[in-house]
């Protein structure tokens, strides 16, 4: 993965994000620098830390578009999960696994800690280049709108892990939910005081395969 | 699930190696977000202090229970045998070791976040202020409460256990194995075996029926 011509673009667009504001909505830089496909070693070779340092210091307005959309687009992929999404997502969570740490390195920068733990509403721009049904969701998931980024990103990659096709095959899920209702049967008296609580998780996870297959 | 073992009842569930390295990357990630308490001093460290690691330990955190079974079961479902054959780590590439290293940083992770769960009998046979502070295990709201400690602690089934015992066992010995064998690098050696003791110590700590069950194997195998 990741030729020599995409990571001399990767280069390229990194050096433009350290020189000078990058404005959220210039769509074509951004999207390119999502879908240049890049492993997690080449991303980690191009960007050094002391480039990392350099965007936290001097162009945190970059920075905050970076996280912003990074995190936006995992929970557009949980969301509607169409498969050739899934490299994008990859991408971002790459780059994410290189910025975070630098990010909380200080502990003191209100600005950092205000990206990750602000209550924010995602901005529609962002969710509506990734599918053009990006409009219901958003009057779907109303509150889950207003939740802290950080909130967000830990369940976005819960979630991200148990996708189907990506993550597990989708026969072994269905193998799993069929031992979790098997367990609602369970006859041990501790098990069945927890019953409402696994029917409900049971319910909830064949209600999320449902509308996953749904959408393919 | 991604590997039988803990958890799972049924046997059928298979290994699905496919989507290793996807894992990994998504792991990397938490790894990474879940890394603020590197930058805090060893004297003013507090288990509770991360956020981050708040949000993902708290109750209703999605998939916490499929997450936590796969993760203690490729950890202690992998076997760094591999083929049998020596050298054959040298010319298969073992996916799935890397995301049982990964695996095993997550799990240190989560499960170093909040305070121990006690049974309620333990703390009324000591009432005195001097105990160590924990959380009731139901007490969802309470700081340090932490789903995947609840997780552990509800495993108990004797075949669970065994196959716990017999995880650590394997791979705590194969960092014996590999340095004593007679061909150099023939074994694939395992880099995660002070984890594996942190996870060991947890599961002690944790799961009231490890300690006998382990004392017990140990005097009548």
């Amino acid at each position: 993965m990741g030729g020599s011509s995409s990571k001399a673009q990767f280069t390229h667009l990194i050096s433009r994000l350290l020189s000078a504001d990058v404005d959220p909505a210039e769509h074509d830089f951004w999207d390119e620098l999502w879908k240049t496909p890049l492993s997690t070693e080449d991303i980690f070779a191009l960007i050094s830390p002391d480039a990392v340092r350099k965007l936290i210091k001097e162009r945190p307005s970059n920075l905050q578009t970076l996280f912003t959309q990074a995190v936006a687009q995992l929970y557009q992929v949980v969301e509607t999960p169409y498969p050739v999404y899934f490299d994008q997502a990859l991408n971002c969570a790459r780059l994410l696994s290189r910025l975070v740490p630098f990010m909380l390195e200080d502990s003191s920068n209100e600005d950092i800690r205000g990206l990750f733990w602000n209550k924010q509403v995602i901005p529609k721009s962002l969710t509506a280049e990734e599918s053009g049904d990006a409009a219901e969701e958003e009057t779907q998931g109303e509150y889950q709108e207003t939740e802290p980024l950080a909130v967000i990103l830990v369940n976005s990659l819960f979630h991200l892990l148990f996708l189907p096709g990506t993550y597990v095959c989708a026969c072994i899920f269905a193998c799993f939910l069929i031992l979790l209702v098997s367990r609602l049967h369970d006859r041990r008296p501790e098990h069945r005081l927890r019953r409402g609580r696994r029917q409900h998780a049971c319910l909830q996870i064949s209600a999320d395969v449902g509308t996953r297959c749904w959408v393919r | 699930m991604w590997a039988p073992g803990v958890g799972s009842v049924e046997k059928s569930v298979a290994y699905s190696t496919q989507y290793d390295g996807n894992r990994v990357d998504i792991l990397r990630v938490l790894i990474a977000i879940f890394s603020d308490a590197l930058y805090q001093s060893p004297s003013s460290y507090d288990c509770c202090a991360s956020l981050w690691l708040e949000v993902a330990t708290s109750v209703d955190a999605p998939y916490a229970d499929i997450l936590f079974y796969s993760l203690i079961n490729v950890v202690l479902g992998y076997d760094p045998m591999g083929w049998g054959v020596p050298y054959g780590n040298l010319v298969a590439k073992d996916t799935l070791k890397n995301l049982m290293e990964t695996a095993v940083h997550v799990l240190v992770i989560l499960l170093d976040y909040g305070y121990p769960l006690r049974p309620p009998a333990i703390d009324e046979a000591n009432p005195t202020a001097a105990h160590p502070i924990y959380v009731s295990p139901d007490d969802t709201e309470a700081q340090g409460f932490n789903v995947f400690r609840r997780l552990l602690s509800n495993i108990e089934s004797v075949d669970e256990l065994n196959f716990l015992f017999k995880g650590f066992s394997r791979l705590l010995n194969n960092v014996h194995q590999a340095q004593c064998t007679y061909l150099p690098y023939s074994i694939t050696k395992i880099d995660v075996e002070q984890e594996l003791l942190v996870l060991l110590w947890k599961c002690l700590e944790d799961i009231p029926k490890f300690m006998p069950y382990v004392l017990r194997y140990v005097y009548f195998p």
